[in-house]
Parts: structure tokens; sequence; C-alpha cells
């Protein structure tokens, strides 16, 4: 903690081995966050570049009242859905009623790695793909997902609930498929 | 149901939560090397916006420095006046008393010459007067993300055709990611940062453009008054003065079309009397008989005794003597059409003149962006008064008689312009730029006083971009 606060200090004060030091010990977790708010690794790694730009362009402005990581991750999360504004760009979708999908037993996800799920995601339409990370990842309720999307908390649910059916629709073809690849037990 | 998606959402949250994955290589490289701009950039543009306030500081206390020099020059003229009460012809019972006066210069190391001589360094010196950058979105994304590999989303019907609207990246463009180039990942990524700092450079094409103008002009004036005023003001002519100004330009060119211009000029405004040979000039020269008015151009206005000064409604304003001017006389009259019962007469031309330091803020568009460039300007610049002065042109010289009264100190014009810019080379111009300044309030703060003098000038000047 108190290695942090110097290193910080040593940060707003320029010092380039201190940023980089900085960068070396969050990078690899910020990329997971990149990775999971955007399209390709191509954009996750923009994101990343642009977010850790901003880190040390503001570090001067972090008050030690929470955790480094999370205000990072914040920034980070924020750099994502800035580029969503900007592009702003709604991919309209079929219509998946809830009733539609099969009876789906989540024990399935189980069988995914980390890398696999987050490819899922990365599939999703990109406003599902901003509303599911900001409620599953970030913890947020929809009344907060609406004002930082300026969508409306119907439409941040809607969302919510058509992207869980992307994916589940998804594993479960990606499973049968591997299924009868491999015969993988189920 | 709700349970379901509990679950899910928890095994999301469990598998993805403490993931992390190596960045590559070149990206803290990237990244360094932006901070290391960003910092250049602040510095350099310190370094300007410093610049420009020296340059600006020094040129307008330029300005008034030698303007109060040359205003020191002008040499007064004290009168040593001989009362010569007399009653002249009795047909003509109106007319009460001619006051003869004779003046004598109080400093007799000056002489006519050095008088216009002043006078006219003080015009000419004009022409010598001090002179006048987000996204790093970077790359935009890119086919990879087309969902064609085996996760592919088979029941959404995407209308992805905006997305064709999306800028790839050269390098990589039309390549799916399932669809292996011949570059490796690596050479993929270099090639992608060399695109990004290709960008991040091309961005910057914000710059500053510093000249000197010298613009010879025609400076007039629209006027009114109250009728009181009027009544007891000297002839209105419509005459302006020819002059030269001066200074120095600075302007601030965004990456488009838009510039900012600030700067300093020093220009002189005015505006010049005479009368045509009138009823009362007319009965002067009838009875006087002198030679100086039977023919030629008079001044003949009414004259006020205010304390102890006389005082003078002009065209710009009430004109306070400092002193009378050598071949002139006063004339007391009890048929004056105003209020004022003497009237001053002499042979020649009054004029009033005022120097302002201008502080222009305009706006520029360039309208044909080549070698030879067309442009609009328009705005708006503080005008400080830093000269005001009264003169008499007539056999003796031109002499300086005094002050307008309620002259502000600050007023306000606005310009308006289209130049010609000629590109000598990558970094210096050339411009000529017909522009009009008309000043939006009356300089001149006495209510019965309406005064907005405008100018027509030429401005031609050499820049130097940076």
């Amino acid at each position: 903690m108190e290695e942090i606060k110097k290193i910080i200090k040593e940060c707003i004060s320029g010092n380039v081995r201190a940023q980089e030091k900085l960068y070396r010990m969050f990078a690899p977790k910020m990329f997971g966050v990149c990775l999971r708010y955007s399209r390709d690794r191509t954009e996750a790694e923009d994101n990343l570049q642009e977010g850790f730009i901003k880190v040390f362009t503001n570090i001067d402005s972090f008050r030690h009242e929470g955790s480094f990581e999370g205000w990072m991750r914040r920034i980070m999360v924020n750099v994502a859905l800035s580029k969503y504004r900007k592009n702003n760009i709604l991919y309209p979708v079929e219509n998946i009623g809830d009733h539609d999908m099969p009876q789906f037993s989540d024990n399935i996800f189980e069988k995914f790695g980390a890398e696999e799920l987050i490819e899922l995601i990365r599939q999703l339409p990109e406003r599902y793909r901003m509303v599911f990370n900001l409620y599953v990842m970030e913890g947020m309720n929809h009344q907060e997902i609406s004002e930082m999307m300026n969508i409306s908390v119907g439409t941040s649910k809607s969302n919510l609930s058509r992207a869980r059916d992307i994916l589940k629709r998804k594993v479960r073809d990606l499973y049968d498929e591997v299924k009868l690849n491999s015969n993988l037990p189920a | 149901m709700m349970n379901e998606e509990k679950n899910m959402d928890k095994i999301f949250r469990d598998k993805l939560e403490g993931f992390q994955m190596d960045p590559p290589p070149l990206l803290w490289d990237g990244i360094r090397e932006t901070l290391l701009m960003q910092r250049r950039a602040k510095r350099v543009a310190l370094y300007r916006w410093a610049a420009v306030a020296a340059m600006l500081a020094i040129a307008f206390f330029g300005g008034w420095y030698f303007n109060k020099t040359v205003e020191k020059d002008v040499p007064e003229l004290a009168e040593q006046v001989i009362v010569y009460p007399e009653r002249n012809n009795a047909d003509e019972n109106a007319r009460v008393d001619i006051i003869e006066k004779s003046l004598t210069a109080k400093s007799e190391t000056i002489d006519e010459s050095d008088v216009s001589g002043n006078t006219t360094e003080k015009s000419a010196g004009l022409v010598e007067s001090p002179r006048q950058k987000e996204s790093l979105g970077g790359i935009p994304d890119p086919e990879l993300q087309s969902p064609t590999d085996k996760y592919s989303v088979a029941p959404i019907k995407s209308q992805q055709a905006q997305s064709v609207l999306r800028e790839e990246p050269v390098a990589l463009k039309g390549k799916n990611k399932s669809e292996k180039s011949s570059f490796s990942d690596a050479e993929k990524r270099l090639i992608a940062e060399n695109i990004r700092h290709k960008r991040d450079y091309s961005k910057n094409g914000s710059s500053w453009k510093m000249g000197m103008n010298v613009s010879p002009g025609y400076s007039s004036y629209s006027a009114s008054h109250e009728r009181d005023y009027a009544n007891n003001m000297t002839y209105s002519a419509t005459d302006g003065n020819s002059n030269v100004s001066a200074g120095i330009s600075v302007q601030y060119k965004t990456k488009g079309r838009w510039s900012v211009e600030s700067g300093v000029y020093y220009v002189q405004n005015g505006q010049k009397s005479e009368s045509i040979p009138q009823l009362f000039a007319a009965y002067a020269a009838d009875d006087e008989k002198t030679p100086p008015f039977t023919e030629g151009l008079y001044v003949n206005t009414d004259i006020d005794a205010e304390g102890n000064r006389m005082v003078m409604n002009s065209v710009a304003g009430i004109v306070e003597f400092e002193s009378l001017p050598e071949g002139a006389e006063i004339e007391a009259s009890l048929e004056r059409a105003g209020s004022y019962s003497n009237a001053l007469v002499t042979r020649g031309e009054f004029s009033q003149v005022f120097d302002f330091v201008e502080i222009p803020l305009f706006l520029r568009y360039l309208l044909v962006d080549s070698r030879v460039g067309l442009e609009v300007a328009g705005g708006i610049n503080a005008g400080l008064v830093v000269g005001n002065n009264a003169y008499i042109n007539n056999d003796y010289g031109l002499q300086n008689i005094g002050k307008t009264r309620d002259i502000s100190a600050v007023n306000f014009s606005a310009s308006i312009g289209m130049g010609v810019t000629y590109s000598l080379s990558k970094h210096i111009s050339l411009a000529i730029e017909p522009r009009m300044n008309y000043y939006i309030n009356s300089i001149n703060r006495n209510p019965d006083v309406n005064f907005r003098p405008y100018r027509i000038g030429l401005y031609s000047g050499l820049y130097y971009e940076f």
C-alpha cells in the first residue's frame, strides 16, 4: 500500500520509471477488463493505451480514498463507454423472447474457461456487451447503467436479458458442436 | 428463471474477475511516447503564449511611449491679448465689438516650421511606429471482429450495414481473423502502432502566425448632435483624414480553416472642418476688408467663454482652447444663430485628430486554401485613445489649439475585411486586405454628441508562420 503511494507520488512528478513500474503492475489486469469491453484484441489494446494515458495524466486527482486498482478500472470502463457513446451504433437485433429459449442448465458455463467466456462476451452486439459488463462485472444497477449509457431503464433491462439469451444460445451451440466433435461428457 | 440468471452472472463474475492477460510489449512504448509528446506540446504552448504576450506588451508600451514623446513636442502657444473695443459700422448696429488679438509664440525656440514639422512627423510617424490542437481510438475497429469465426451468432440477423462505415486499419483491411495473413501477430501490432503514430502526428495542424502591417487609409465619421449643441456648432464638413496606420498582428490558426487574430495597431481617426464664406464670415470680410477674409476657406464658428477658457462646439465634441491660434479673430455679435455670442474667424482649416491604440479580436476564415489564399475576417477592436488634439491650419501653419472634451478612454469598434494571402515559403507569406473599421459607440461621452469615426484601410503585411 505504502509502495503504491510512493509510486503514485513519483508518477505525479513525471518519473518515467515509476510510470513504467505502475504500468507493469496493473496492465495485465486492466487488459483483462479492456478485453471484456472490446470487440477484439486490437480495440482492447487501444483502450488500454488510452486508459493508461488518462491514468498518468490525471493521477494527481487520485485522492487515496479508495483502491487505486478500482480507480484505474473505472477509467478503463469509461474509455470503453466514451467510445461506445461516440460510435453510438445500434445493432437492431432479432427479438428473442425468453420463452423461445429452451430450458437451460447454467452449469454448462462452468465447462468454459475465462478466455472462452470473454470471447463470447466480445461477440455480443456492442450495447448488449456494455450493459452485460456494467451489470454483471461492475455491479451497477439498471438506473446507473441507463444514466451512463443515456438509455432508459427498460432498455437496459431488455438489453441485459437479450445479452444473457444470446450467451446461452451461443454456449449451447458451441457445447453441442464440441460434444459432437470430441464426445465430451456432459 | 431469476436464480438461473443469478447463477449465470455469478459464474461469469467468478471466472472473469481476476482474469489477467499480458498486453503486447509495444504498448508501453506507445504510452511513454504519447506522454512525452503531451509534455513537449505543453511546453511549446507555454513558450508560444509567453512570446505572444511579450510581443504584445512591447508593441503596446512602445506605441504608448513614442506617442507620448511626440505629444510633448507640440509647442504651446501663449497669447498676449490686446483688446481694441471698436464700434465699426454705424449701419449695422448688431455688431458691437471686434476684438483683435495678436499672438506671439511663448517659446521662441520653436518656429513655424517646427510646429508643422512636428505635426508632419506625427502623421509620418505612423509609418514608423511599432507594428503591428482523441480518441486514441486510434485504430478504428477492424473487421477482425466480424462474427465469422466458430462462435458466430447464427440466429442473429445483425444489420451490420453501419459497421461498413467504420474505418479499417489500412494494413489489416479486408482481413478476417480466421484468414491468417502473411504477417505475424508481432508485425501486425507493429504496423498498427506505426499507423497510430502517423495519425497522431498528422492531427497536429494548429500553428501561430505573426506579422507586421501597414495600412494607408481614409478615416471619416458619422455624427449626430442635439439641436442646441448643433446651433452653436462649427460647420460640419464631411471631410475625413488620409492617414497611415501600422501594427503587429498575431494569429492562432486552428487545425481547420478558422483562426483567431489579435495584436496591436496604431490608428488615427478624426475629421476636418472648414466653412464656406457664409453670412457672418462674409460680414467679417466685408467689414474688415482685410485680405484674410476676402477669399479662400474659413473657419467661422461660434465660441463661448467658459470660466477662463474658450470652448467651441465641434463635430466630435466640445473643444477646449488652450490658446488662441495666430491669425484668428474673435467676433462678438448679438445676432448669432446659436446662444454663443462670439465667433472665431480665421482663414484655414480646423481639424480634430484622435490617436488610437487598437487591440483587435478577429475571427478569420480561409475561403481558399492554396498558395494564393483568400480569407474573410471580422471582429471587434478595443480602441484606447492615446492622443486627442485639435488643430487649426492657416497661414501661420498648423497650430495645436487644444483638446476635445469628454472623449472616452476606451472605445469599441467593429471590423470586417477580406484579404488575399500569398505564400512566399512554408513559413513566410504576404497579405493584403481591405478592411473597414466602424466605431460602435460614440467616442464622446457628452450626451449631446454622437460621434463615431470609421476608417477604410488597405492592410498589407508580411507574416511569419510557426
